[in-house]
C-alpha cells in the first residue's frame, strides 16, 4: 500500500497514570465485521479480548481505556456492521449505541483490501456529524493484494485523518491516539460527500436547522412531499435512493484514492477453498480435522494430566502436610488443607492441560479462517434440522464453553433460528463436562475414549432431535436464507493464540480459586457439622439422602454422588471437587514417609517423561489415550469405584451431559431468549436427562448385571 | 444495446459477470447490497453447493442462498 501522504508517526508513549481529573473522550470503534476492530483495541489499551477470523466474533460491546497526553480515551468496541440498518441482534447493539449514546469520536476501522465496500459504512458514519479518524487496517494484506491507497487524497476528500495499521502486529495502532485527540480538539468532522442532485437539493432546504446530515436526512424522510418528489424523479423508493446515493459517493471516493493491480497467479485462499469447500473433499477434510481435534486434545493432554495429578497428590499434598506438622498447625487446619484445598480444588486443577489444548485448537480453527467456512460446508446438513449453516459456529463454540456459544446466536438473523440454536447448545459438551467424563470413563470402562466420544456424539444427536422436535411443533418453517462473508485464510500469530488460550486458562483457574474453592469449603464445613459426627451423620449426608430417591432409579443411590449434582449446576467440574472433598474426609489411609528432595526429583523425571509421551502420541493414528484401564488407585477412584456400577456411572454421565449445562448458561439463555423459554428448557433438559439416563441404566443392568 | 440479463442463481460455477441490479426489499437484501452486491460490480461464481452459491465480489468471498441469488440480476461482461 502506498504511504504517500500517510502520517505514520512513531508510537507515542502511553501514560499509565491515574485517570481522575483528566479530560475524557468516548471513542466508538465502528466498522464492517471482521476488520480487526478488537485486535486494534487490544493494541490500543493493552487488553486481551478474544479475537478471531470470522464475521461475528464480537457480539457485545467491549470497553477499554487508555491515558494519552493527559486525556482519557474510553474505547467502545462495537459488533461489526455493514450498514446502520441492523438485521441481527449483534448489529442492533452497535447501531443503537451509535444512535443513542453519541460518542465524542468515531474510530472507523476499514479492512483495506475491501476498502470499496467498507467506505459505504463510512458514508453513513460521516452523516452523524461526529469527529472521526479512519484506521486503514490490514494494510499489509492490501499490499499483497496489489491495492494501493493514496492516503493524502483520502484525507483531503474525506476531511479526516486516515492512518494505515496492521492489526496482526500492532503496527501503526498507537499513532491513532494523537490523531483521535487532535480530531476532537480541532473538531475534525468528516466531509459529507454528495448523494446525487435530487437528494442534495432537498437536503439543502434543511441546511440552517439540521445538526448533521443524518438529521437532515431524517427531516427529509419525515416530509411526505419531499419523499414523493424524490421518488417521482428517481423512479425508486426513497430508502433505495438514499442507499444508492451512499454507495455512489463511496465508489467515487474509492476511485479517487485507490488503485488495484491485477493479481498474478492463484491466491492461497482460492486454492484452499477448492479443497475445504468441495462437497466431498471438504466433508472428508472436516471429519479428519474434527478427529484430529479430539485426538490431539486427549492424547497430548493425558500424560501431562496424569503427571499433574501425581504432582498435586504426591508432592504438593504431602509437602503441605509436612509444613503444617512442622509449624504445629491445628489438626483441623491440616485436615482442611488436605481435604478441601488439595482434595477439592487441586483435583479439578489437574484437568487444566486438557482445557488449554482444547481452547488452543478451537482458537486455531477460528483464527485461520477455517471455522468461518463451516456454515457453507455444512448448510445442507443443517437444513435437514430446520436451520441454516450459520448455526454451526455457535454449536462449535459450544465445545469450548456454552456461554459465549449462546451469545454467538446474536448473529442469527431470525428469532426462530436463534431459539432453535440456543436450545441445541447446552447439549454440546464443554470441557467442564469432559472433566467429569474423563474421570468416570477411565474408572469404569476398558475403552474410555470410546465412551467419551459416544457421549459427545450422543449430545449432538439429542441437540439435533431437539431442533427437529421444535421445527415440527412450535417453530414450523423452512430454513431461512443465508448470506455470509468468508474471510481470507490467515496465518495466526502464536502470541495472539497464546493470549486467548491464557485468558481461558485463567478463567478456569479463577473458577477453581473461587466457585470450586467456595464449594469445597462449604462441603467440607457441612461434612464436619454437627461437630464430631461422622460424614455419614453430617448435614451434607442428610441433604444427599433426601434427594437420593429422585436419582435411585438411575442407579445413583449413594448420597455422596447425588449431592454432587447440586454444586454441579454451578459448574460441572465442582461435582468432582465435591466428591474429592467428601471422600478425602473419609480416607483414613496412613500417610507414607515423604522426602521433599526425593519427591521433587521424581516429579521432574515424571514431567520429562509425560512431555515425551505427549509428543510421541502425535505420531500415532488412533486415539490412544485412556484406552487401557487407569491403573492409578487414588482414594477417590477406589472409593467411587466401590460405590457405583459401570451402568450407574454411565447414567450419571448422561445426566451430566443432558441436564442444562450450568447456572451461567441458564442465565445467559434467559437474557438471550427470555426467562419463560429458558425455564421451559431447564425443565425439558432435566426430564430428558433423567429419562435417557433411566433407560440407559436399565439396559446397562441387563447387559452387565451389577455385582 | 444493453446485454441480456439473467439472475445469479442461474449461473454455473466459474461464470464471470456484472451485477445489473438487486430487486426486492427486505432485511436480507438490504444486507446483500451493503455487503457489496450492487449494480455495476463484477461478480464471479466460485462454487455451487446445494442451495448455496459462493461468489467473488471485488475482494470479498460471499456465500448466499439461491432464494437471495434470484434477486441479483446479472449481465454478461
Amino acid at each position: 500500500m502506498s504511504d504517500a501522504g500517510c502520517h505514520t508517526s512513531a508510537a507515542p508513549e502511553l501514560q499509565a497514570s491515574r485517570t481522575a481529573g483528566k479530560a475524557r473522550l468516548s471513542v466508538a470503534i465502528a466498522g464492517n465485521p471482521n476488520t480487526g476492530k478488537t485486535t486494534l483495541l487490544n493494541h490500543l489499551v493493552g487488553a486481551n479480548f478474544s479475537v478471531g477470523n470470522w464475521p461475528g466474533v464480537t457480539v457485545e460491546k467491549k470497553q477499554g481505556s487508555v491515558v494519552f497526553n493527559d486525556v482519557v480515551l474510553d474505547f467502545v468496541d462495537l459488533p461489526g456492521i455493514y450498514t446502520l440498518e441492523p438485521v441481527s441482534d449483534d448489529e442492533r447493539i452497535a447501531v443503537d449505541y451509535l444512535k443513542t449514546e453519541t460518542p465524542d469520536l468515531i474510530l472507523n476501522v476499514i479492512e483495506t483490501p475491501n476498502i470499496e465496500r467498507n467506505l459505504v459504512l463510512t458514508m453513513e458514519l460521516a452523516e452523524m456529524g461526529i469527529p472521526m479518524v479512519m484506521a486503514l487496517n490490514m494494510a499489509d494484506e492490501a499490499v499483497r493484494a496489489g491495492l494501493s491507497v493514496n492516503c493524502a487524497t483520502l484525507e483531503r476528500l474525506a476531511g479526516i485523518r486516515a492512518l494505515p495499521t496492521v492489526g496482526r502486529t500492532g503496527q501503526g495502532a498507537k499513532a491513532l491516539l494523537p490523531a483521535l485527540i487532535d480530531a476532537q480538539a480541532q473538531q475534525r468532522f468528516p466531509r459529507n460527500l454528495p448523494y446525487g442532485d435530487v437528494l442534495e437539493q432537498h437536503l439543502r432546504a434543511w441546511d440552517d436547522v439540521a445538526t448533521s446530515k443524518h438529521d437532515a436526512l431524517q427531516r427529509v424522510a419525515a416530509d411526505p412531499n419531499a419523499v414523493r418528489a424524490i421518488e417521482a424523479v428517481s423512479g425508486q423508493e426513497f430508502a433505495q435512493v438514499l442507499r444508492d446515493g451512499r454507495a455512489g459517493a463511496a465508489e467515487g471516493l474509492y476511485r479517487a484514492v485507490a488503485r488495484r493491480q491485477p493479481r498474478k497467479g492463484r491466491e492461497l485462499t482460492a486454492a484452499l477453498d477448492s479443497v475445504f469447500l468441495h462437497p466431498i473433499l471438504g466433508l472428508g477434510a472436516y471429519l479428519v480435522i474434527m478427529y484430529l481435534f479430539f485426538k490431539i486434545a486427549f492424547d497430548v493432554s493425558a500424560p501431562i494430566m496424569a503427571w499433574l495429578d501425581g504432582f498435586i497428590n504426591g508432592f504438593v499434598g504431602p509437602l503441605a502436610s509436612q509444613i503444617l506438622l512442622a509449624i504445629q498447625a491445628p489438626t483441623l487446619l491440616a485436615e482442611f488443607v488436605g481435604e478441601a484445598v488439595i482434595g477439592g480444588v487441586g483435583f479439578v486443577v489437574t484437568f487444566l492441560p486438557l482445557i488449554v489444548i482444547m481452547f488452543f485448537l478451537l482458537t486455531l480453527m477460528g483464527m485461520t479462517g477455517y471455522m468461518a467456512r463451516l456454515p457453507f460446508l455444512l448448510d445442507r446438513f443443517m437444513r435437514r434440522f430446520g436451520l441454516n449453516g450459520k448455526a454451526v459456529i455457535p454449536l462449535l463454540l459450544g465445545l469450548g464453553c456454552n456461554v459465549p456459544a449462546v451469545m454467538a446466536t446474536r448473529t442469527m438473523e431470525s428469532r426462530r433460528d436463534k431459539l432453535l440454536v440456543t436450545m441445541m447448545i447446552p447439549f454440546i459438551s464443554c470441557p467442564a463436562r469432559l472433566v467429569i467424563f474423563s474421570f468416570f470413563a477411565a474408572l469404569f470402562f476398558p475403552n474410555p475414549a470410546l465412551v467419551i466420544m459416544g457421549l459427545y456424539i450422543g449430545g449432538i444427536v439429542v441437540a439435533v432431535l431437539t431442533s427437529m422436535l421444535l421445527k415440527n411443533t412450535l417453530y414450523r418453517r423452512e430454513a431461512t436464507s443465508m448470506l455470509i462473508e468468508l474471510p481470507p485464510y490467515r496465518m495466526p500469530r502464536m502470541r495472539t493464540i497464546g493470549v486467548i488460550v491464557w485468558s481461558h486458562a485463567r478463567e478456569f483457574l479463577r473458577r477453581a480459586g473461587t466457585t470450586i474453592f467456595a464449594v469445597s469449603i462449604i462441603v467440607w464445613l457441612m461434612i464436619h457439622i454437627p461437630f464430631g459426627a461422622t460424614p455419614e451423620e453430617s448435614v451434607v449426608a442428610r441433604v444427599g439422602k433426601a434427594i437420593t430417591p429422585i436419582f435411585a432409579p438411575l442407579g445413583i443411590d449413594d448420597w455422596r454422588v447425588t449431592t454432587s449434582l447440586i454444586p454441579a449446576f454451578l459448574a460441572r467440574e465442582t461435582a468432582l471437587s465435591f466428591m474429592a472433598t467428601v471422600y478425602s474426609v473419609e480416607d483414613d489411609a496412613p500417610a507414607a514417609t515423604f522426602s521433599p528432595a526425593e519427591a521433587l526429583g521424581k516429579q521432574a523425571t515424571g514431567l520429562i517423561s509425560a512431555l515425551g509421551q505427549s509428543a510421541a502420541s502425535l505420531v500415532t493414528i488412533g486415539i490412544s489415550t485412556l484406552q487401557t484401564e487407569d491403573t492409578s488407585q487414588s482414594a477417590l477412584r477406589v472409593a467411587i469405584g466401590r460405590s457405583m456400577t459401570s451402568a450407574a456411572a454411565l447414567s450419571f454421565m448422561i445426566l451430566m451431559l443432558l441436564y442444562n449445562s450450568c447456572l451461567a448458561v441458564a442465565s445467559v439463555m434467559a437474557k438471550e431468549i427470555g426467562r419463560k423459554e429458558s425455564l421451559a428448557f431447564l425443565v425439558y433438559s432435566f426430564a430428558l436427562g433423567w429419562g435417557v439416563a433411566f433407560v440407559v441404566y436399565r439396559i446397562g443392568l441387563w447387559v452387565a448385571p451389577a455385582g | 444495446m444493453s446485454k441480456p440479463t439473467t439472475t445469479l442463481d442461474a449461473l454455473p460455477a466459474r461464470a464471470k459477470t456484472l451485477i445489473a441490479g438487486v430487486t426486492g426489499q427486505g432485511a436480507a437484501l438490504i444486507k446483500a447490497r451493503a455487503i457489496g452486491l450492487r449494480e455495476g460490480r463484477s461478480i464471479e461464481v466460485i462454487a455451487r453447493s446445494g442451495r448455496l452459491i459462493l461468489a467473488l465480489v471485488g475482494n470479498s468471498r460471499i456465500a448466499l442462498t439461491l432464494d437471495l441469488a434470484r434477486h441479483i440480476q446479472v449481465r454478461a461482461l
